[in-house]
């Protein structure tokens, strides 16, 4: 007789299935925890509101909360936490990927498999090895600018047009010490220029933020009319009418591949396994494409501004880029823009 | 009869918790910034690596010039005022007065944000208007640089300097300046060269204050020292504090400024050393108002000037944008909203929890620190135990330790095993209780002082305890001023960021933190409507503080 133990070793059940069936166990258990509590850097504080506010509405007994930060600020906070004995943080979502790497090799994440997993799309697949963390949302970052101040036909359509000295005063950032969004862009801009990139943007003295999303608002204001921004969160402004507008660039928009991961010492792992699993769902996928965000399911349509993504110029860095550049930028960047 | 006095027994347990609160953090500072990271030997590792790179020498000195900038405008700012408050016959100096205690009731980082505002040099407010008005190109004033960072932090430290030297002024008798009147010196030629050098004490200590309270400030650099590119001593701390978190390199790089503070009192003693400062007779001489002729009007003038900056303007700014949906689209009537608040009260997942906690912790500080600060002044002042005022020194040291520091100090001592309270309530209250525990200490025992033995003596004689006699006389005498000291360090307690930033927990960010939280993704909106609801909570309970104390509890509580 043909056992289910037989066949998951011949592979032919996949541990999915096995999970599918347990899954009743985990949603009693995870409203019997009763609490989730999420660090994230995805999106901005709204916007992750909303994506919880789509998982409590399905286990209502659930009380989440979000802690919104970048990711910097939120990966210290955790580091902090885990040296002081504390846990607290229950799904752990940074943007960069060099947290996910430590914090896995620290054995700081749980090992598991989530139901909706093969539902990634498929250069979503296999982001960790070792099966701690996954890619729950997919965003570009992209030069956006102040629609009602520059015409569309003079906005930057490169990078390097942001080097233009016509931007001098004018050009709003974020900081990589705390954004990883921006920290991942400033590891590809020195991977395709070199630093004499930066050299060349400080001439044009950027108005220097925290968080990629603080460009959004600087140009909102008419502080600054161009900026490099994320593409979500200019688009929803956008919708909602400000005057702000994404580009596409033709040295290519930088994909940030934002992961999450359940904590090894969870106060709530059920209900992380269970919210890990949502943001892996349709309904997260619908939320995220309501948000202009790029979905990472493969049933989910993913469009940026309009434009198939399919048919975005992406450039997307390799996790090992990411990890071996990142504290050596923020370094790089303190001694050119001296903060 | 027991062997042991109780009083002793008590003065000890108050020594114990002196101990943990004042003598433990400052011990293990010193103690962890010798300590090496891994292996826990001693070494000097830590000095070095602190100081390791020119961008952290250069921190600190930055740090240095900004607080001697911000110290020069002070006294520019608030010695004038004082004076004029104090002593003349300016129009409308009550309402002065009042206001610039508004100003210092008002966060220097909500301060910070009005003035962002305000004078970004494109689309500021000020800017917009110097534009349009001259057709200049740039703007007029720039807040992203050294200048707008000293300019903004003074329009929000200048009341030290006001209250010291208005305080100091008040009861300086006009004798001295009669005889330098009759000699033939002017008005002008008298206040600089008599009045000003009697309350020379006054200036030196709120100069200090000014100074130390400057250097630890963490919103402030955080919104605009960073976008405007200089590094500062808060924010290279804070660097130390990110992964890798370096807490005894943190430790290390705090220790100079405990240097600069003893070096700031030491020079405070030289100068004052063998001059005579009495100023107070007992035979009280006659106050009179100088009148200034024309002049009033010109340093009216001056003083609804610094008004408007500190208060009026940025006020004005931080509701239109907590009430519009894009500040930079100015007052339309299709950009306003309430969505801001409605959002933050109803659907924000930290901003009420943080209300909540920024009041509970500076409630429970506010009472931690005035029952320890009577306790003490108590003891020391009837002389119960022969170490009395070796408990009131203690009480008034934080007051010598830069607000950054004893954050440090703090989470060195108090945040790992064995106490373990990182991310408790219980830490954050220790901290403010501690912060502001020379300002309840120093009320306390001015009010202690003013109460004459001879009425306890009096209970006793009739054969009532030293309790009864604190019960029923001395607590009644009391009341008013405790409750004005309550209210004073509650105040600054409920705002208190550079000893919360890195002393809170994720279930404990208090309302400060949350606005540095907001502050991070720009959104100026959110940031203006919750700094709004911060300032109309503590404006109701000042506003109920002079109800209950009546208006004048933050001038003249030396004189209580």
């Amino acid at each position: 007789m043909v056992t289910r133990r037989m066949l998951v070793a011949a592979g032919l059940l996949l541990p999915r299935v096995v999970l599918a069936q347990e899954r009743p166990a985990l949603e009693a258990a995870a409203r019997k925890e009763g609490g989730l509590t999420w660090y994230t850097a995805h999106t901005d504080g709204e916007t992750a509101q909303l994506m919880l506010d789509g998982f409590t509405r399905q286990y209502p007994e659930i009380k989440g909360s979000v802690i919104r930060t970048t990711a910097q600020v939120a990966y210290q906070r955790l580091l902090q936490d885990l040296k002081n004995g504390i846990a607290q943080c229950d799904v752990f979502s940074s943007t960069d990927l060099g947290h996910d790497e430590a914090l896995r090799d620290d054995g700081k994440f749980l090992k598991w498999v989530p139901d909706s997993l093969s539902a990634l799309r498929a250069d979503l697949q296999g982001l960790d090895k070792g099966g701690t963390y996954f890619a729950t949302l997919a965003e570009l970052v992209m030069p956006i600018y102040n629609s009602a101040r520059v015409p569309a036909a003079d906005a930057p359509k490169s990078w390097t047009d942001l080097l233009d000295p016509k931007w001098r005063n004018q050009v709003a950032v974020g900081h990589p010490a705390y954004s990883g969004t921006v920290g991942t862009w400033v590891v590809a801009m020195k991977s395709l220029y070199g630093w004499e990139y930066f050299e060349k943007l400080e001439r044009n003295k950027p108005l220097i933020g925290r968080s990629v999303n603080d460009a959004v608002g600087v140009l909102t204001s008419g502080e600054r009319v161009v900026a490099i921004g994320p593409s979500g969160l200019t688009q929803v402004s956008a919708a909602r009418g400000n005057p702000v507008a994404i580009t596409y660039p033709s040295d290519g928009a930088v994909l940030i591949v934002s992961p999450s991961a359940v904590m090894a010492n969870a106060p709530h792992p059920a209900a992380a396994r269970l919210f890990v699993d949502y943001l892996l769902s349709p309904e997260m996928s619908r939320i995220a494409a309501e948000s202009r965000r790029v979905p990472v399911r493969a049933d989910a349509p993913a469009t940026v501004g309009g434009r198939p993504y399919a048919e975005v110029k992406v450039l997307r860095l390799s996790t090992a880029e990411i990890v071996r550049e990142m504290q050596d930028v923020i370094e790089q960047w303190r001694d050119t823009f001296g903060n | 009869m027991l062997g042991v006095d109780p009083w002793v027994v008590g003065a000890f347990v108050l020594a114990g918790a002196l101990a943990l609160l004042v003598l433990n953090p400052v011990l293990r500072l010193l103690f962890s910034s010798v300590t090496a990271a891994r292996g826990g030997g001693w070494t000097l590792a830590n000095y070095a690596a602190a100081f390791s790179r020119p961008r952290y020498v250069q921190a600190f000195w930055t740090t240095m010039q900004l607080g001697g900038a911000v110290t020069g405008l002070c006294l520019v700012f608030g010695v004038p005022l004082a004076w004029a408050v104090s002593r003349t016959d300016m129009p409308g100096r009550h309402w002065v007065r009042g206001l610039v205690i508004a100003a210092f009731v008002m966060p220097p980082y909500l301060g910070a944000v009005g003035w962002i505002l305000l004078a970004s040099p494109n689309a500021g407010w000020i800017n917009e208007a110097f534009r349009v008005v001259t057709g200049a190109a740039g703007p007029l004033f720039d807040i992203y640089s050294f200048g707008g960072l000293a300019f903004v932090i003074a329009l929000y430290t200048f009341p030290f300097l006001f209250l010291f030297t208005a305080n100091a002024l008040d009861v300086v008798s006009s004798e001295m300046e009669d005889a330098a009147n009759i000699l033939g010196a002017g008005t002008l030629r008298t206040a600089v060269r008599i009045t000003l050098p009697l309350v020379l004490p006054a200036l030196l200590a709120g100069g200090i204050i000014t100074f130390l309270e400057t250097i630890s400030l963490v919103g402030t650099p955080a919104l605009i020292a960073l976008p405007a590119r200089i590094n500062v001593v808060t924010t290279q701390l804070a660097q130390f504090f990110s992964p890798p978190i370096r807490a005894e390199v943190a430790a290390a790089y705090t220790i100079p400024l405990l240097g600069v503070t003893v070096g700031l009192y030491a020079l405070q003693g030289r100068l004052l050393r063998r001059k005579g400062f009495v100023t107070l007779g007992g035979k009280g001489g006659e106050r009179r108002v100088i009148k200034l002729g024309p002049w009033r009007w010109v340093l009216a003038a001056y003083s609804w000037l610094l008004v408007v900056l500190a208060l009026v303007l940025p006020c004005l700014v931080l509701a239109q944008a907590a009430f519009a949906k894009a500040w930079g689209r100015g007052w339309r009537l299709d950009n306003l909203t309430l969505d801001n608040f409605e959002y933050l009260l109803f659907r924000h997942p930290g901003a009420r929890g943080s209300i909540v906690n920024s009041f509970e912790y500076a409630g429970a500080a506010a009472t931690v620190a005035l029952i320890l600060a009577v306790a003490v002044a108590y003891v020391s002042a009837r002389r119960l135990v022969p170490f009395g005022s070796v408990l009131g020194a203690l009480c008034m040291t934080p007051f010598v330790i830069p607000g950054i520091v004893l954050a440090i100090a703090f989470y060195a001592a108090y945040a790992p095993p064995p106490f373990s309270l990182y991310g408790t309530g219980a830490i954050l209250i220790l901290a403010f209780t501690t912060r502001f525990l020379p300002v309840a200490y120093s009320s306390a025992s001015a009010s202690i002082r003013s109460i004459n033995p001879e009425m306890e003596e009096a209970v006793r004689i009739l054969g009532g305890g030293r309790a009864l006699a604190i019960r029923r006389v001395i607590a009644p005498l009391m009341k008013r001023s405790l409750l004005a000291a309550w209210l004073l360090v509650f105040i600054p307690a409920s705002r208190e960021l550079s000893t919360a930033m890195f002393l809170y927990g994720p279930a404990t960010r208090p309302m400060s933190v949350m606005l540095l939280d907001l502050s991070e993704e720009g959104n100026f909106e959110l940031l203006a409507a919750l700094g709004l609801l911060l300032l109309v909570l503590t404006y109701a309970v000042v506003g109920i503080g002079m109800r209950l104390v009546g208006r004048d509890f933050m001038v003249r509580r030396e004189r209580a």
